[in-house]
């Protein structure tokens, strides 16, 4: 009986669960596909024209061709985030899809028009990359690894199986006509294996055809040819009549692609175009003169070639001398184009095109008027993003001038800074004045436009103060609350993206140049930091944000810096080494800038921009590090102003060579906690340890399955807590925040996720010495009391981050990411190392919880309620200039956007407060009170007289 | 002659050795390792609940603080060796303005895994018990300033260094605590069910609460109510 009730009331206590009305009003959500690999023009129907595209992330989908929308995006299984850059093999016929899914193991036929799964067959237990896939005659072939096999459609069983001895390293179908053929190739062969499958779905026995210096990477297979170049000499290998045409060109080659008869031979000046025929064999029929910038691709019709730069597309008829080109409106943040896919229709070419930065541009070309038309545009790089940072949007004209106001420019006199505030209040009241004559134009207009009657006049005044205050489509300025913001996301493609959070729009976009690499850090993931170095909080200074990333050529850092509002580049500075490690300082320099230190592979440091050693405070003068290299741990010293690296500790916080780094978290330098300590039932108060140079190492034994959290305080090495469990398991992600840490794990022993809170406090000691600072070389008195707890988590997490708030004084949220695609938001009050197992009374009237072993996952606690967003990798929260609202960006496959309030919503008024009839009713019952007064004197005048 | 005290030392090392599960050695340098001086070694024992605890075990250096005063600037690094990890140096480094001030008293805080019986860090603080008591107060900050600045430190520090060793090891993290919880359930049940058979008191006992408003009532308003009857008839 106790149970469902406790349950009932935890969740009335935490559902945040929005209305029906308030979808969309605060959140926004991006769906992506990924980096196109292969794109099909397709028709469904008779009229509605798509394009089928798999895509680098393991991702087929099906996009309107005249909008660009998704028509629909099925996700593949992730194979540990892998690019995969043939994207999803696949094939089709007029009904369905048919695609090679999971590794290589099955394959899934998926309804073309609308992407519904209509049958799953397996292959086979192996994992491969060599697959291939067609579909003829009723049957479908298909060949992953070792494997060969072919199917009736519709049948789950497959007519024939062939297994080879040894794993393929190429793998093809050929159609000519009625007749199918499979070629192979073996790692280290030049033989290439063919077999006939004959028409009743039967293999033959296995041909050897040998073409001399086969290679699998400097192949190309089209329709009934493999063409593979060696230097300047192309082969091509007619499959069916076995015959291998040569021929050797003028230059070097670089790459070969084609389609039909057609071969395109690029070389580094020029593109050769090469067709075979019966008669003559392999002949160039065309060579184009080529700039680097360009890209070569061929229509469907194998009729004209497409080539792509920046500044135009040029189309040359095979067939005939014509060619014409068209000019391109250049952009500078979009990349080079990475491959083209065309094809011809009656009036104009429809071309896709595919940049290095993951943008798909669908642009028609004209022959008449030699235009090109961009139909739509699509960024698809976002599917990487890694960094993430929120940044206020410049003052308002109005909030400038109050600044200006307090403004202490020197020592002025009374008089000067007397005639200094009337002029600035001047100006606030006539900028009040001018809103509200707007404002009331407005309404009148609309009234005058939308007829008359009550009900009209309060809507209409409604609608003009929701114009006022809708963000989106007000000036580029910080608002009221500062809930705008312009979010920049950094993606490992290497485009930076400038989002206004109000809508999900772009505002710019910053492509960081072909020799883009990301850094790897040390935890093994791609990684572009991103730092915001100056707010827009200096009005008379633009912001500043820098990235870091590493030279392609010569792995050389490289950092760059921008206008976070407007994506202008401030500088770019190459470092004449590789970056190791990197961070931001805690102190800014005259100019508000907070400089960003590099430190290079053999102890080279470089700060951007520089610092000055007068700037430097007594107590900033030095920044600690920890290295954590395989069992050996080792806390150092930076010496800003002499630039120098000294370690100060060593030691290997247990860690042998078995063990695994998962996880290493410290504390944001800015992160505020506004109680100190926390009230107990018995009236005393628990002091939170709050150390702000604690970081939490988590590692796991591949042995012995032990997860091991260890608290380190970086300054001294002292390890504050250490505590470990065996039987767990990789996904582990871990949280540092305020006094506590919360992690998850996958538990072998109780096979399900556990999530664990540990919580720092000094004790409830009276004589606790209220500190100006926290000093780690002084030892406290007594260790911090350490509480811990742990919960059944009845989900899996793919990512988990904690709610910011402007104070820190709203109860934080552990907002979790569930592979299904929810976000949950778990309560602090839930997650928490002290909730008793025994409620007394006096604990009830603290409104503690009470103990349970699990924590309840409920779908009205769920931030993106039915809005699933795939694949989480990452969970940004950055405060609003509301202490209740936390701005929420989660990233992975789709980018979600929403505000989050952990606590309720206890410093706005409702949503749904009505202003406008408050008011009317009120000045309605003023002049009701008015009235009736006149008009009760008057009456009993009369009464009076009569 | 010359050789009695050493002999002595050695005499007096020996049985501790023999007691002790394990020792870390220490020294300490105050230049970087340029030159080091022995400063004295912890000796780990275990205890009868399977914990470590250890003893510092100072070397008999008289000008320890005078070294210290000397070098006021400078760093104090602390290098530890463990006889049961060959090989392995451990590093702590501190302020000496910070140990002068403390009366040359360390708080030596070891982290180790008690299974193994491994050292993995040695930190080495100041011991703020025995806090010099100067205008400052108990308020002192290794931050900021030179070390003459921040106290009145006193010429007369001398002596050997002293110290107390804090061993933190490895706990275990909880698992959910389902068995407890079950358990509290049942009994919650049982008690409610025992609760409910043992509530025999008698009517009254039970809703007294209630009836003793109403009774009062009744009886305020019957003793006020006379007065009323007697004064209706009278108007």
């Amino acid at each position: 009986m106790r149970l469902p009730l406790l349950v009932t009331i935890t969740l009335i206590a935490s559902a945040t669960a929005i209305f029906e009305d308030q979808v969309g009003k605060f959140d926004w959500r991006k769906q992506l596909i990924g980096c196109p690999a292969r794109v099909d023009f397709d028709k469904i129907g008779s009229k509605s024209d798509r394009l089928l595209i798999s895509t680098e992330q393991s991702i087929l989908s099906s996009l309107v061709l005249n909008t660009g929308n998704i028509g629909w995006r099925r996700i593949m299984e992730d194979s540990n985030q892998v690019v995969q850059p043939n994207g999803l093999t696949f094939t089709k016929d007029h009904e369905y899809i048919y695609s090679i899914s999971s590794d290589g193991r099955s394959i899934r036929v998926w309804h073309k028009n609308n992407g519904v799964m209509a049958r799953q067959l397996t292959i086979s237990e192996q994992k491969s990359t060599i697959q291939a896939i067609h579909v003829s005659n009723g049957r479908l072939h298909v060949a992953s690894g070792k494997t060969l096999m072919v199917f009736r459609l519709g049948d789950d069983k497959p007519l024939e199986t062939i297994v080879a001895k040894r794993e393929r390293s190429f793998s093809a179908f050929f159609q000519q006509d009625d007749h199918l053929v499979h070629v192979s190739a073996f790692p280290g062969d030049f033989n290439l294996e063919i077999v006939k499958i004959s028409d009743d779905g039967s293999f033959e026995t296995p041909k050897q055809v040998i073409i001399d210096g086969f290679d699998v990477e400097k192949c190309h297979h089209q329709s009934q040819y493999i063409s593979c170049y060696h230097n300047s000499q192309l082969l091509v290998a007619d499959v069916f009549a076995q015959k291998v045409h040569k021929t050797t060109l003028d230059s070097k080659l670089q790459s070969i692609s084609g389609s039909g008869r057609l071969f395109l031979a690029r070389g580094s000046q020029k593109v050769h175009i090469l067709e075979v025929t019966s008669e003559n064999g392999l002949q160039v029929r065309k060579s184009i003169d080529l700039t680097s910038s360009d890209t070569v691709g061929i229509t469907e019709n194998h009729e004209s070639i497409i080539v792509a730069s920046p500044e135009s597309i040029r189309i040359v008829f095979v067939n005939s001398g014509k060619h014409f080109e068209a000019k391109r409106e250049k952009n500078e943040q979009n990349s080079r184009i990475r491959s083209i896919f065309a094809r011809k229709n009656e009036k104009d070419w429809e071309i896709v095109l595919v940049g290095n930065d993951c943008r798909i541009e669908f642009v028609t070309v004209d022959e008449g008027s030699k235009i090109v038309n961009l139909e739509w545009a699509r960024e698809e790089s976002l599917i990487n993003t890694v960094s993430v940072e929120m940044v206020d949007l410049p003052l308002s004209e109005s909030q400038q001038m109050i600044e200006d106001e307090f403004e202490e420019e020197g020592q002025q006199n009374i008089i000067a800074a007397f005639v200094r505030r009337i002029h600035s209040q001047v100006g606030q009241l006539i900028r009040q004045v001018t809103k509200n004559v707007e404002k009331a134009i407005q309404v009148v207009t609309s009234l005058s436009r939308d007829g008359n009657g009550v009900a009209d006049f309060i809507n209409s005044v409604r609608a003009a103060g929701q114009i006022g205050s809708a963000s989106s489509s007000g000036p580029f300025e910080r608002d009221y609350f500062n809930l705008r913001k312009v979010i920049i996301v950094v993606t490992s493609s290497g485009t930076v993206f400038g989002i206004d959070s109000s809508d999900g729009s772009y505002l710019w976009k910053l492509w960081l140049g072909d020799a883009f690499s990301p850094l790897e850090s040390q935890l093994d993931q791609k990684r572009v930091p991103l730092f915001v170095q100056r707010t827009t909080a200096h009005y008379q200074l633009d912001g500043l944000a820098s990235v870091v990333f590493s030279n392609k050529i010569t792995q050389n850092g490289v950092i760059v810096s921008f206008n976070p509002m407007i994506g202008k580049v401030e500088s770019r500075n190459e470092l004449g080494y590789p970056v190791k490690r990197l961070t931001i300082l805690p102190i800014h320099n005259h100019r508000h800038v907070f400089p960003v230190m590099l430190i290079g592979k053999n102890d080279e440091i470089a700060v951007f921009p520089s610092i000055a050693p007068e700037e430097l405070t007594p107590s900033t003068t030095s920044l600690y590090l920890l290295d954590l290299q395989k069992s050996s741990v080792q806390g150092l010293k930076v010496d800003i102003s002499t630039q120098k690296v000294t370690p100060i500790w060593q030691g290997n916080l247990g860690l042998t060579s078995d063990d695994e780094i998962v996880a290493v978290k410290g504390k944001s330098f800015n992160q505020k906690v506004h109680s100190q300590g926390r009230v107990l039932v018995t009236r005393e108060v628990q002091y939170k340890y709050i150390n702000p140079n604690l970081a939490a190492v988590a590692t796991i034994n591949k042995n012995t399955q032990q997860l091991t959290i260890t608290l380190v305080d970086i300054v001294t090495g002292q390890v504050v807590h250490s505590a470990s469990i065996g039987k767990s398991a990789k996904p582990i992600h871990l949280v540092h925040s305020e006094n506590w840490i919360a992690y998850t794990y996958w538990s072998e022993k109780g096979r399900r996720t556990e999530l664990g809170i540990i919580e720092l406090y000094e004790g409830t000691e009276e004589n606790h010495t209220q500190k100006e600072m926290f000093d780690s070389k002084i030892v406290q008195k007594l260790p911090p009391v350490v509480a811990q707890q742990s919960y059944i988590y009845a989900q899996g997490v793919d990512a988990m981050s904690v709610s910011e708030t402007e104070q820190g004084l709203t109860t934080r949220s552990i907002l979790v990411a569930h592979p299904s695609g929810n976000i949950h938001e778990v309560s602090r009050r839930l997650l928490d190392a002290n909730r008793p197992m025994e409620l007394t009374p006096a604990m009830r009237e603290e409104m503690m919880i009470g103990y349970m072993p699990e924590i309840a996952v409920a779908t009205e606690e769920m931030i993106n309620y039915n809005q699933t967003v795939h694949r989480v990798r990452g969970i940004k929260t950055s405060p609003s200039g509301l202490e209740s609202t936390s701005l929420v960006l989660a990233y992975g496959t789709d980018l979600f956007f929403t505000r989050l309030v952990p606590s309720g919503t206890f410093d706005i008024l409702k949503d749904d407060f009505d202003h406008v009839l408050i008011s009317l009713v009120l000045t309605g019952l003023v002049v009701g009170s008015y009235v009736t007064k006149r008009l009760a004197r008057s009456n009993a005048l009369a009464s009076q007289w009569s | 002659m010359q050789i009695k005290p050493s002999l002595l030392t050695a005499l007096l090392i020996l049985p501790i050795f023999c007691t002790s599960e394990w020792t870390i050695d220490l020294e300490y340098s105050l230049n970087g390792f340029t030159n080091s001086y022995p400063l004295g070694n912890i000796e780990m024992r275990r205890g009868f609940d399977g914990n470590f605890t250890g003893t510092f075990k100072p070397s008999q250096e008289q000008n320890f603080g005078q070294k210290l005063s000397s070098a006021q600037d400078e760093t104090y690094s602390v290098r530890a060796k463990s006889s049961t990890q060959n090989g392995q140096t451990f590093l702590t480094t501190s302020d000496p303005c910070l140990f002068l001030h403390s009366n040359l008293f360390h708080v030596f805080w070891l982290s180790i895994s008690q299974e193994k019986q491994q050292l993995h860090t040695i930190t080495v603080f100041p011991d703020t018990v025995a806090w010099r008591n100067d205008e400052e107060g108990g308020k002192y900050e290794s931050l900021g300033k030179t070390c003459k600045e921040r106290s009145s430190l006193a010429s007369e520090s001398r002596g050997t260094p002293k110290g107390v060793v804090h061993v933190v090891g490895e706990s275990t993290l909880p698992t959910p605590d389902t068995a407890s919880f079950v358990q509290k359930m049942e009994r919650e049940k049982r008690a409610k069910q025992h609760g409910a058979d043992a509530d025999n008191r008698s009517f009254i006992a039970k809703y007294w609460m209630y009836i003793v408003p109403v009774v009062l009532f009744a009886v305020i308003s019957s003793a006020m109510n006379p007065e009323g009857a007697e004064g209706a008839p009278a108007q």
